[in-house]
């Protein structure tokens, strides 16, 4: 079973269960807020059986290639998503299919989670796990700062979701997301999956399209690009990757990290893109 | 997946009043990457006889290229035209011949009877099931959604312009929910004295 | 784990094809000549299979050599590539496959200039630019934001180069060393391009302390 502890007890913000320690009374005051019996001691229900993910093999198994079966249920994997640091701040960029095999279930997923007014989640890879694992971010995002009296730091955010998902390492979770913020550090880029990965940089792409994008991303990628540049780089990314990637399109939603924290800056549909761009490539 | 599902097509055929029409969309992919949106899988084999053969790219090229070759040197031998009824047999014996190693495509057949001017439209499975019907086929990845929209939007004896009206919406809309096919589409009308062809704007993703 | 590129602008065609050959993990030689010339203005370029590569593109060579001995008109790069397409076919549905896949392209006498992308099952589509391997994931992107089919030669090998570039910086595997072939109506030039290694690192998109570090 996990506590609390233990997903706290990682590098990053390690020093929480050592500050109450120290003070006692206050421990106290925070206990009665964390139920014993909620998720923090029963986590999930598992189904029968001690071993979690032998019995799910036997549900939704691939084969794979030292002939065992991995435990892989199929959700929606399609997906672009990017984001990339420039001078003002972090840029955020997704498109906005959900698929299921060749069918297209959604044409307007939101693709960025919006955990709180400093912190953007981006979604990629089973759509359940990445709503509900940042909904959880989101309340540990919370809690550490009606206990702390300031913002979690990014980088603490990324490492709690990190730990959030390599528990349950093995077990079928797919999760492909970037934490994207704005704290003391200035503005922070994190990419966290289910594999337990975990790291920063300052240009990630993820998802099934995400090739794609890099390709137009790598090549106009500056650190002093203005607002509109960025906002562009960011869009045309994104529809250049729904143009060759089965699985990704619908909409480009666009969101800008700034100190003052994030704004959505434009939802354009890519077939109103596409014919734009076309239309600007013909009159060059 | 199936095979049938590797490059990603659609096409529908469509009866109306004294005239048909065929619609197909233009992607050619290699699963999710696409490689091409201005791939060709409906051949006009004689004038006014229109086939499309959705599937696996390489069979449709083979395919294609057999048929007409048979056809030509058939049309040449007999000095006369084939009859729409006697071109699926053609295409379902084609398919035949390779019943246990078969091309992996399902044509529709759409064309105007050369003296009758009867409209004509049938399908066929991958081994050449023929079936004629006189209101509407589909074949390709998104099937389900086309019959759903043909269903929906299909009506008896339409004038060549609702026609071309119906086919198009019935294509673009179930495209968009088929992440396989798609990207343009192209739509061909056939009336009595003339074919008129005209490329959809559609959907890029 | 190959890579090959092709780009048709005014009036030429442009293939590239990296010069890696080796065997599962193991780099045997990094100078492959992976270009076949079919006639003096067409050429193709292969990947695949060790093995299959070279004598599929030896095999199509020689019948190209040989119809050009027997018939006084030669060839449209239309009709080699469908040539090549049914080759491909007849070769899946027989006992011996050839696992290659394929771009041709070249200068019709007229002066059109056209690239055809040919895979292993006998898919032909006639395309502006392709490319096949894990490359194309990283370079399609590129040629679709570039690419203008009345583009000059220079641009062309430009946006080939920058395909190179963006290949090693993304792609894990080493593909830092290409050959180009550059088809215009008075035949065919090759080049060879060698791209330094690009670290991440030294990207513009980071901030300029960064990049000072880097530097230090």
């Amino acid at each position: 079973m996990c506590s609390v502890s233990q997903f706290y007890s990682t590098r990053g913000i390690h020093d929480i269960d050592d500050k109450y320690k120290s003070r006692p009374d206050e421990l106290e005051a925070i206990l009665p807020i964390i139920p014993t019996s909620s998720l923090y001691t029963q986590p999930f229900q598992v189904p029968p059986g001690h071993d979690p993910a032998t019995y799910l093999t036997q549900l939704a198994a691939i084969p794979s290639e030292n002939g065992d079966n991995v435990p892989e249920i199929k959700f929606d994997h399609g997906t672009t998503t990017l984001a990339f640091k420039y001078k003002n701040g972090v840029i955020v960029a997704v498109d906005s299919r959900a698929t299921a095999g060749a069918w297209i279930a959604s044409q307007t997923v939101k693709k960025v989670i919006e955990i709180n007014p400093y912190l953007l989640g981006t979604m990629a890879g089973g759509a359940a796990d990445c709503s509900y694992w940042e909904r959880r971010l989101a309340r540990e995002c919370r809690l550490y700062q009606l206990r702390n009296k300031e913002r979690i730091s990014v980088a603490a955010a990324s490492k709690v979701l990190s730990n959030f998902l390599y528990y349950y390492k093995g077990m079928g979770l797919s999760v492909g997301t970037m934490i994207c913020g704005w704290d003391t550090k200035g503005p922070g880029l994190y990419y966290v999956d289910t594999d337990g990965t975990r790291m920063t940089h300052h240009v990630f792409s993820v998802g099934s399209g995400s090739v794609y994008a890099y390709g137009v991303l790598d090549a106009g990628l500056k650190w002093d690009l203005t607002d509109e540049q960025a906002y562009d780089l960011g869009r045309r990314s994104i529809y250049h990757a729904t143009y060759r990637d089965a699985y990704s399109g619908g909409v480009v939603n666009l969101y800008h990290m700034k100190e003052t924290g994030w704004i959505k800056i434009s939802q354009d549909n890519v077939m109103d893109l596409h014919y734009k761009y076309a239309d600007e490539k013909i009159a060059q | 997946m199936s095979i049938l599902e590797y490059n990603g097509s659609a096409i529908i055929a469509m009866i109306g009043k004294h005239c048909v029409a065929i619609a197909s969309d233009k992607r050619l992919g290699i699963q999710a990457q696409t490689i091409s949106t201005d791939f060709r899988k409906v051949f006009e084999v004689n004038s006014g006889l229109f086939l499309g053969l959705p599937g696996l790219a390489t069979d449709v090229s083979t395919v294609e290229r057999t048929l007409q070759y048979r056809l030509n040197l058939l049309q040449l031998r007999e000095s006369r035209l084939l009859t729409p009824r006697s071109f699926m047999y053609m295409v379902s014996s084609l398919l035949y011949e390779r019943r246990f190693g078969p091309y992996f495509v399902e044509p529709v057949i759409a064309g105007l009877d050369q003296e009758s001017y009867q409209p004509f439209i049938a399908t066929m499975d991958l081994i050449g099931c023929p079936m004629e019907k006189n209101d509407f086929v589909v074949s390709g990845t998104c099937s389900e959604q086309m019959y759903g929209m043909c269903e929906s939007l299909w009506k008896p004896n339409l004038e060549p312009l609702e026609l071309f009206e119906i086919i198009s919406q019935a294509l673009l809309n179930s495209v968009d929910r088929d992440a396989l096919s798609g990207w343009g589409g192209i739509v061909h009308v056939v009336e009595k004295d003339r074919v008129t062809t005209k490329h959809l704007r559609a959907r890029m993703d | 784990m190959e890579c090959l590129l092709g780009v048709v602008g005014k009036e030429h065609v442009i293939l590239g094809a990296d010069r890696t050959g080796g065997r599962s993990v193991l780099l045997m030689k990094s100078d492959v000549e992976k270009m076949y010339q079919l006639s003096p203005t067409c050429a193709m370029v292969v990947a695949g299979e060790a093995g299959d590569t070279t004598h599929f593109g030896e095999f199509l060579k020689k019948q190209f050599k040989l119809h050009s001995m027997k018939y006084e008109y030669g060839l449209s790069i239309a009709e080699i590539a469908d040539y090549i397409r049914y080759q491909l076919a007849k070769a899946i549905r027989s006992r011996h496959p050839y696992m290659v896949n394929v771009l041709v392209g070249g200068v019709n006498e007229e002066g059109s200039s056209e690239l055809y992308y040919l895979d292993y099952l006998g898919t032909k589509a006639k395309v502006p630019y392709g490319a096949h391997g894990y490359g194309s994931y990283f370079t399609l992107s590129t040629m679709d934001r570039l690419h203008s089919s009345s583009q000059n030669q220079d641009k062309s090998i430009e946006q080939l180069h920058q395909c190179i570039r963006e290949i090693n910086k993304r792609l894990v595997l080493n593909l830092s060393s290409f050959n180009i072939y550059i088809i215009t109506k008075e035949g065919i030039r090759s080049n060879v391009v060698i791209t330094k290694d690009v670290l991440l690192d030294q990207d513009p998109g980071l901030p300029p302390e960064r990049l000072t570090l880097m530097e230090k």
